[in-house]
C-alpha cells in the first residue's frame, strides 16, 4: 500500500500544479528510506526495543496527504491521512479530521475553534505538513508518545489577546478542550515505556504490546487484547486540557498545559483497560543569536490502571521526559541536534509487572532541500535505556540502540 | 554678483519654497530609517487631485509593501500573488474592513475615508502584518533605504509642517514634527531619540 501510494504520488508530483488560492490545498508527501540499525527486536514486533523500526535496507517508508478545504470564509475542513510501511497495517488511515473556525477579529482578541479529531496543542517540533517534524526525521520521546496515544476527539477553544507591554507587542492566550476516545492512553507508556520515532497512530490503529508475564492468558491483565487501541471511549466521561501560551514579536513562544483523560482505571471493555492519565507540560521555542532555533519541552505525569490494593492501583507509575533541540539552517541546508531524557517510575508493587525505566537519546540530523519538491534527511539516532522488564525476556535490562537513516521526501501542493 | 543675483531671486519669489524638499530620518545612532511616512502641510499646498489606487499585494505570506500611505478617500488594492489563499482584514475603526475570500484574486479596492493608522492582517496567516496610514496632509512620501524622502512643496507660501510616522518609531511629538520656514528650506532632518522597535517586516510570531 505504501509502495503503491508512493509511486502514485511521484507520478502526480510530476504533473502537479499549485492551485491559485482557491482555498483548497492538498499537500502530499512520500518518503523512501535506506536504514541500518543494530537494535534488538522493536516494540512494534512484540519486543521491548525502543526503536520503532529495525528493518535494514531500502523501503517505501511513508506516505501522507494533508488536505485543507475552505467551506466558508472563516471555516476550513482539514483531513490528514498517513500510510506507513508496516507489516500489520500499511493502509492509509486518518491521523486528523476536523473543522476549524477562525472568525475575523473585531478587536485585539483572536478566537479559534476546532471540532473533530486532532492533535492537542503540544508539540513544538511538528510544524510541517502531515505533522512532520521541521527538524529531524524522528520525533522527541514526548512527541513520539503524543503521536502514538494522544488525540483530541472533541472540541477545542483557543483565544489570544494582542497586547503591548512597555512598547513590546505580545500575544497571550488560553486554550481549553474537552475530548473523548482517549481512555486507554497511557497504557503504552506503562507497558512499553518511551520510544522515539516518526510514526503516528491512525484512526482505529492498534499498537503492539510485548508479551509481558501479566498479559499472558494466566496473567493478572489477561483481559488486555493482543494490541492496545489508544482511541477508545470506555466510560463515556470527557477528558480535558487547559493551557496558556505567550508569544513575542521576536519569535519567543512559551506554553504550559495540563491534560487529564479522566479515564476510569477500573474499566476493562473490549480488551482495553482504562488508564487514568494526567500530565503537565511546558514548552519553549525561541531564536538564539546566530539564527539558532532552540526548542525545549518538558512533561511530567502519572497513569493508573486496575483495582486498588494497599492504596495503589495495580499499575501505578509516574512518567517524565524532556528534550532540548537546537537547529540552524543555511538556506537549503539544516543541521539539528536533539537530546532526550526520559524515565518512568513504578509506584505499585504488583509482581511480575515492573514498568520502571530510565534512559536518554541523542539524535543528529542533516536536512537538505534538493528542490521545491524533494529533500533528503540523514539522521543518526541513539537510544540508551534501562528497562527492568527486559529481564522477563532474559535480556540485559540496559541496551543502547542505534539507527542510521537516509530519507528522501517528495512533497508537493496539488 | 552671483550672491546679489540669488538674493534678488529670493525677493522676487516672495519667500516661496523651492519645488522640492528632501527629508532624512535618522535613528538615535545616526543610521538611516527606511519605510517612514513623511507628510507635509502648509498654506498654499494643495493636494494632488488625482491619486491612483495604491497597492498592497500579498507575496510569500507577507504584505508588500508593508507600509502604504494614502490620502483620505483614496483606495488600496490587495492583489494576491501567492499560490495560496489569503483573507485580508483590519479591525482599526472606523477604517475596518474585511475582504471576502473567493477565487477572485483581484478583489475590488478598498477606500479609506478616515485619517489614522489601519493595521492590516490576514485571518489565515496571523504572522502577516501591514500598515496603511490614511492622511489628510496634502503631500506625503515614504523614506527609501537611505532614510530619504523627497516631497514636492511647490506652491507653498508660508511655514511648512513636516510629520513622520512609522510603526517602529517610539518617539512622540515634538520629535516627530518639524516646522520650517523659507530660510532653512534646503532640507529637513529628523533625529529620533528613542530606540526603534524591531523591523515590522521581520516579525516572526510562532503560529499557534
Amino acid at each position: 500500500m505504501v509502495r503503491l501510494l508512493s509511486i502514485l504520488s511521484l507520478v502526480v508530483a510530476s504533473s502537479a500544479m499549485a492551485d491559485r488560492g482557491s482555498g483548497q490545498r492538498i499537500q502530499m508527501g512520500a518518503e523512501i528510506v535506506v536504514s541500518h540499525s543494530d537494535a534488538e527486536v522493536s516494540w512494534r514486533d512484540g519486543g521491548l526495543g525502543k526503536l520503532a523500526d529495525t528493518d535494514n535496507g531500502l523501503s517505501a517508508y511513508r506516505f501522507y496527504l494533508d488536505y485543507s478545504g475552505r467551506l466558508a470564509d472563516t471555516v476550513t475542513a482539514n483531513l490528514v491521512a498517513e500510510a506507513f510501511d508496516d507489516e500489520r497495517n500499511d493502509s492509509l488511515g486518518l491521523t486528523e479530521a476536523y473543522l476549524q473556525w477562525r472568525p475575523v477579529p473585531v478587536n485585539a482578541l483572536r478566537t479559534q475553534v476546532r471540532v473533530g479529531m486532532f492533535y492537542p496543542r503540544l508539540s513544538l517540533e511538528n510544524g510541517d505538513p502531515g505533522w512532520s517534524s521541521e527538524f529531524l526525521n524522528s520525533f522527541s520521546a514526548i512527541n513520539s508518545w503524543v503521536a502514538e496515544e494522544l488525540r483530541t476527539f472533541g472540541a477545542e477553544l483557543d483565544v489570544h489577546l494582542r497586547v503591548s507591554v512597555l512598547g513590546q507587542p505580545l500575544r497571550v492566550g488560553l486554550t481549553g478542550s474537552l475530548f473523548w476516545n482517549n481512555d486507554p492512553a497511557g497504557g503504552l507508556l506503562a507497558w512499553r515505556g518511551w520510544s522515539l520515532h516518526g510514526r503516528q497512530s491512525r484512526l482505529g490503529e492498534s499498537l503492539a504490546l510485548a508479551e509481558l508475564p501479566t498479559l499472558h492468558d494466566d496473567g493478572l491483565f489477561s483481559g488486555q487484547a493482543e494490541n492496545l487501541k489508544p482511541f477508545e471511549e470506555l466510560d463515556g466521561e470527557a477528558g480535558y486540557t487547559v493551557g496558556v501560551h505567550f508569544r513575542t514579536q521576536r519569535g519567543l513562544l512559551l506554553q504550559a498545559s495540563h491534560y487529564d483523560n479522566r479515564a476510569d482505571p477500573l474499566l476493562l471493555e473490549g480488551g482495553q483497560y482504562g488508564w487514568g492519565t494526567r500530565f503537565n507540560q511546558v514548552g519553549l521555542r525561541t531564536r538564539l543569536p546566530g539564527d539558532v532555533t532552540l526548542i525545549s519541552q518538558w512533561m511530567s505525569g502519572s497513569t493508573q490502571m486496575g483495582p486498588v490494593d494497599h492504596g495503589r492501583h495495580a499499575v501505578d507509575l509516574t512518567f517524565r521526559s524532556h528534550f532540548v533541540l537546537v537547529s540552524r539552517d543555511w538556506g537549503d541546508r539544516r543541521v539539528s541536534l536533539r537530546y532526550d531524557d526520559f524515565e518512568t517510575v513504578n509506584r505499585d508493587t504488583t509482581p511480575m509487572d515492573t514498568n520502571a525505566e530510565s534512559g536518554n537519546a541523542v539524535a543528529v540530523a542533516y536536512r537538505h532541500r534538493l528542490s521545491d519538491r524533494a529533500e533528503a534527511f540523514a539522521e543518526w539516532l541513539s537510544i540508551n535505556a534501562r528497562r527492568d522488564a527486559r529481564m522477563y525476556f532474559s535480556e540485559p535490562t540496559r541496551a543502547r540502540e542505534n539507527r542510521v537513516t537516509l530519507n528522501l521526501r517528495f512533497s508537493f501542493d496539488l | 554678483m552671483k550672491r546679489l543675483a540669488s538674493c534678488a531671486l529670493l525677493i522676487a519669489a516672495g519667500a516661496v519654497f523651492g519645488a522640492e524638499v528632501d527629508v532624512v530620518v535618522l535613528d538615535r545612532d545616526g543610521r538611516a530609517v527606511p519605510d517612514v511616512v513623511v507628510s507635509v502641510s502648509g498654506t498654499g499646498l494643495s493636494p494632488d487631485e488625482s491619486l491612483d489606487t495604491a497597492v498592497m499585494q500579498q507575496v510569500n505570506e507577507a504584505f508588500s509593501p508593508h507600509i502604504v500611505a494614502v490620502r483620505s478617500g483614496q483606495s488600496v488594492a490587495f492583489p494576491n500573488n501567492d499560490p495560496i489563499a489569503h483573507h485580508v482584514y483590519s479591525f482599526s475603526r472606523p477604517n475596518d474592513f474585511t475582504l471576502p475570500l473567493s477565487k477572485d484574486r483581484n478583489p475590488a479596492p478598498v477606500a479609506f475615508e478616515s485619517e489614522g493608522v489601519v493595521v492590516v492582517g490576514c485571518n489565515i496567516h496571523d504572522h502577516m502584518l501591514g500598515y496603511i496610514l490614511v492622511l489628510e496632509a496634502p503631500r506625503f512620501a515614504i523614506t527609501d533605504d537611505a532614510g530619504q524622502a523627497r516631497l514636492d512643496v511647490s506652491g507653498a507660501s508660508e511655514d511648512l509642517v513636516f510629520e513622520i510616522w512609522s510603526p517602529r518609531i517610539r518617539d512622540g511629538r515634538p520629535v516627530t514634527t518639524q516646522q520650517i520656514t523659507a530660510s532653512d528650506s534646503d532640507g529637513v532632518v529628523f533625529k529620533l531619540q528613542k530606540k526603534l522597535r524591531p523591523e515590522a517586516r521581520q516579525e516572526s510570531w510562532s503560529d499557534y
